[in-house]
Formats: structure tokens, sequence, C-alpha cells
């Protein structure tokens, strides 16, 4: 069953530029789908169109089976966001604010109180619970933001950007408890630059540049789109001209990209060592995905 | 069965609301309820010293309605930082709760930072004898009526706020049209313009502060004009926190 539905949805704020042009997505349930792109892509966008914060300009979205626009009551009971960038109080601790935002949703104050120290005992905040949250670390504030939202136990959470700033531990433990939940049957819906959360999280990834979608599917079938099976990374003097013989090169000033096939690794290896290169080889990543579908890394602009 | 069940629910959101965004936040810094007191008992000083007693029940009527306003107004502030910059207002968004609980959860954790300075002036009204039993109630009305009428208006203007650099600019502003411009803290009388003294009752705070410097004896109203005064008010009120239903902004454009 499709949890989310988005036909031809465009959005533009000015009048003149689309932020989302003809976007049309569907999602099934139970599946964690990562939206890829690189700042105004229109990921952000999107996600609030389809959390009923932001109105369209034309086309239509359906969550859960209810229009955004002439149900938005009944598509919000059913859903929770983490917002791109969102910060807790500073004065208020972990377990205030899942506790109470459960209460302001309408839980019973016994079911909030349990739900409360279930999701703060499972996602490692039960021994910071009563610290207020100025006096925590970066991970830890966002997590509580996280649980938030987890703790709804809403039929479809959308979470934007949610490790953005956060360095690699932070990350991987919000990885954890995402694809924890997510294995439990609710739908996730992931907005990301980082190719690895992407990778590492979702079941399928749509792929987003200048509010179009680019390409939408699982990893395989995306992976299958690029001709190349081969990554490797060359760092050292070798000629740029020379490796286009064996495939398609970028260029990244301090190493070349190249994307090749088997038969030609051995003999590129061999070349780069000739030449003193320092070489890195791998099957293709969804970054080289996403390179090869837009044209640029994702940090980089066109 | 379902209204009451309705009722209840909203009720418990406003709470919850209130608990988070005021309650603790003011368990943990009860020094904000200072900064809302310290200019009304600043002029409390100033005007007694330079004017006697005489504006005495003037100054304190003011006192009470600068520091709902002030208390109010600063809903402004804090419901657009808890959008544009916390973005806590987009969880809300995406939750079962609405635009009128949310604001209203706001201003009582408003609200309640400014208790303790109102209280204060309270208890001066009572000890320079202003106060009884029907003044009490009767300020304590347009008080209330004062919070409902101006925090619809805050977090009405708040929807409309995009920039960061603009949550502190309308605040003061407002504040300073609302206490200082109107006669909150001199009689009417003092405006000799009679057109100029029908236009200061477009400024909401006119109309409370007539009422509450009537009641405690410092202003004469007749009954004609006291009914008119009141029903005024309660429509103001009631207009405006129609408009927050119907024109603030929950889901962006």
């Amino acid at each position: 069953m499709n949890v989310l539905e988005a036909y031809k949805v465009s959005k533009t704020y000015d009048g003149k530029n689309w932020a989302l042009l003809d976007f049309t997505l569907t999602i099934k349930r139970g599946e964690l789908l990562s939206l890829l792109g690189r700042n105004g892509a229109g990921k952000t966008t999107f996600i609030n169109i389809a959390t009923t914060q932001l109105r369209q300009t034309r086309g239509t979205v359906r969550v859960l089976g209810y229009d955004v626009i002439k149900e938005a009551k009944s598509v919000r009971r059913l859903i929770a966001i983490v917002p791109q960038e969102a910060r807790p109080l500073s004065l208020a601790t972990p377990w205030e604010h899942v506790y109470y935002y459960l209460l302001a949703r309408g839980l019973s104050i016994n079911e909030a109180r349990e739900r409360t120290a279930r999701y703060l005992r499972e996602m490692d905040l039960w021994e910071c619970r009563n610290v207020i949250s100025s006096k925590l670390s970066g991970g830890l504030r966002q997590r509580i933001l996280v649980a938030m939202a987890i703790a709804t136990e809403a039929e479809m959470i959308f979470l934007d950007e949610p490790t953005i700033g956060l360095d690699p531990i932070g990350k991987m433990n919000v990885w954890r408890y995402i694809g924890q939940y997510a294995k439990k049957g609710c739908t996730f819906v992931l907005t990301t630059q980082d190719m690895e959360e992407a990778e590492i999280l979702s079941d399928r990834v749509a792929v987003m540049d200048r509010g179009i979608l680019i390409a939408y599917g699982d990893l395989q079938s995306l992976k299958s789109r690029v001709k190349s099976k081969i990554r490797m990374e060359i760092k050292g003097n070798v000629s740029e001209e020379k490796l286009r013989e064996y495939g398609s090169v970028i260029n990244l000033t301090d190493k070349l990209l190249l994307y090749t096939d088997e038969k030609f690794a051995d003999e590129v290896a061999k070349l780069a060592m000739t030449n003193n290169c320092q070489v890195t080889i791998s099957p293709i990543r969804l970054e080289d995905v996403f390179i090869s579908l837009v044209g640029v890394g994702p940090h980089e602009e066109a | 069965m379902k209204r009451l069940k309705d009722t209840l629910n909203a009720i418990k959101t406003i709470y919850a609301v209130t608990a988070l965004f005021g309650i603790m936040p003011f368990k943990r810094n009860p020094f904000w309820s200072i900064s809302y007191g310290i200019t009304p008992l600043a002029l409390l000083f100033f005007i007694n010293l330079y004017g006697g007693s005489r504006y005495l029940p003037y100054v304190l009527i003011g006192g009470i309605i600068t520091i709902t306003v002030a208390t109010t107004i600063s809903l402004e502030t804090d419901a657009a930082f808890l959008r544009i910059v916390l973005k806590l207002q987009a969880m809300y968004v995406a939750s079962p709760v609405g635009p009128l609980t949310y604001s209203l959860g706001l201003a009582i954790g408003d609200f309640i930072t400014g208790v303790p300075g109102i209280l204060i002036f309270f208890v001066l009204l009572h000890l320079y004898g202003y106060l009884n039993l029907v003044s009490g109630i009767v300020l304590l009305t347009s008080v209330g009526l004062t919070w409902a009428l101006i925090s619809a208006l805050g977090f009405l203007i708040s929807s409309f706020l995009n920039d960061i650099k603009d949550l502190w600019t309308y605040g003061p502003i407002l504040a300073a049209i609302l206490s200082f411009l109107p006669p909150v803290y001199y009689p009417i009388e003092l405006i000799t313009n009679p057109v100029l003294r029908m236009l200061v009752y477009i400024i909401p705070t006119t109309v409370p502060a007539r009422i509450a410097q009537a009641a405690v004896g410092a202003a004469s109203i007749d009954f004609f004009e006291t009914v008119l005064m009141w029903v005024g008010l309660i429509l103001y009120t009631l207009l405006i926190n129609a408009m927050l239903v119907k024109y603030a902004r929950w889901r962006q454009p």
C-alpha cells in the first residue's frame, strides 16, 4: 500500500523560480526513503508540503490516504517530523521535551509517561533525562528531537537532515535508532546530503536536483544506471588525458576520480603505480551514482 | 460526549504547551519576571517623585496594564523564535495540535512570567486603599480581556514574520504604542483635542485602562459609557481572536 502519493507537485516562492517542479513520487508502507540532493534541490520544500506546513503551487500530495490541503487535520494526526536544523529548548530537559510533546499530541498522562521513559531508555537519553538541554552535547540535543518524533509512534515520520552538524559517532547513533524503528514497520522519509547516510539507511532513494526528481529506486537499480562498475581514486602525477582512455574522469583538485570497468582496473592501477601515484579501488557507490546523474558532487555547485 | 472529550483534550494540549514553553523555563529562570516589572516600578517611583500622589492610581493601573502588555507582546517574539530559529513550531504543525490551542498555551506560558509583577501592583493598590472586591473583579476581568486581545494580536503578527532580525523589532514598538501612547498612565482628560480623544480608543489598551481607572475611582464614567466600553472590549477581543483563527499562518502559503 502506498502511504505517500505525490503527483506533479510544484512550488514557486516568487512566481518565477521553481523550488519543486512536477515532482511525482510514491512511498510504500514500512519503507525508508531518502531524498538525496544538494542545497536547493527541493528536499525540504517537498517535506514541508507533505507535512502540511507549506502549500504547494500545484499538484497533489496524499499522505496515508488523505489530501494534505483538504484533509490536513487527518494527515497531522498520523505524522511526525524532525525539521531541518531544529533545536531543543535550552532550559528544558529531554524528559520534558518528550513528555509534554506527547501530552500535547493527545496521549493520556500515564501513556505519555510510560512512552517517554521507554524511548528515553532506548535512545540512551535516560541518564541525562533531567539535564537541561543547554548542558548537553550537540549529538544528545539532536537525539532529543529524534526521540520526540519517534516516541509519537506515528505511522509516518519525516526526518529533515537529522544528522546535520553531528560528528561521526553522533551520526552513527542516530542512524542506529532510525534503523531500529524502521525495522518495526514505521515509514520514514529522510532528507540528506550525506551519501553514506542514504546508503546505510534507505530501502529506496530519490535523487533530486534543482527541484526536479532525477532518479528514483532502490540502491541496486540506481547503481545499475551507471555504466562503469569500478571507482578508482588516483592521487599523484598522472595524465588526466591518458586516464580518459579507460573511462570518465572527474578532477577533484587533489585527486582524479576514474569510473571504469573491471577489465581496465589492473591496467590503470599499474599505470598509476608506475607514476608513483596512490590508488584506491572500490565498487561504485551512491555518491558516484549521484555524480553521474547530477554532474557534480553532492556538496559542489554546478 | 465527543465535544466534552475534545474540550478536555484541548485543555490538556494547552497545559502541555504552557508547561514546556512557559512553566519549565520560568522555573529555571524566574528573573524574567523582574525584567517585566522593573520599568513600571521605576515609573511608579519617578511619577510619585515628581507628581506626588495625584497620579498614583493611574500609575498603579498603568503598571498592571504595562506588564500584561509586555508579557503578551513577548508572545510575538517567542512564537516567531520557536518557528524561525528553533524550528519547533513545525513539530506542532505536523501534529494534531491546532493554532488556537498552541497560541493559547504560549500566551499563558508567557503571562505566567508577568504574574509576580502584576501581583505586586495589586498589593500596592490594596495598600493604598484602591482595591475592594468589586474593583478587584473588574480589574481582573479587564486584565484578562487585555491578555486575550493582545496575545492573539501578538501571535497573528508573529506568523507573518520571516526574518530573525524582525523578531526584536516590532515587540518594543508595539509595547510602547500600547502602554505609553494611550491614556494608560494618565487621565484621558489630558488629551484636549476632541478628535485625538476619540481616535485614542482605537488603541486596544485604552478601554481596559479606562475601565480599570474607573473601578478604582480614578476616573468617572457614566453607566452608558461603561456598558459601551465593556461591549467594545469584548467585541474587539473576539474580533482579534477570530482573525487569529482565520489569518494566522499555521501553514505557510
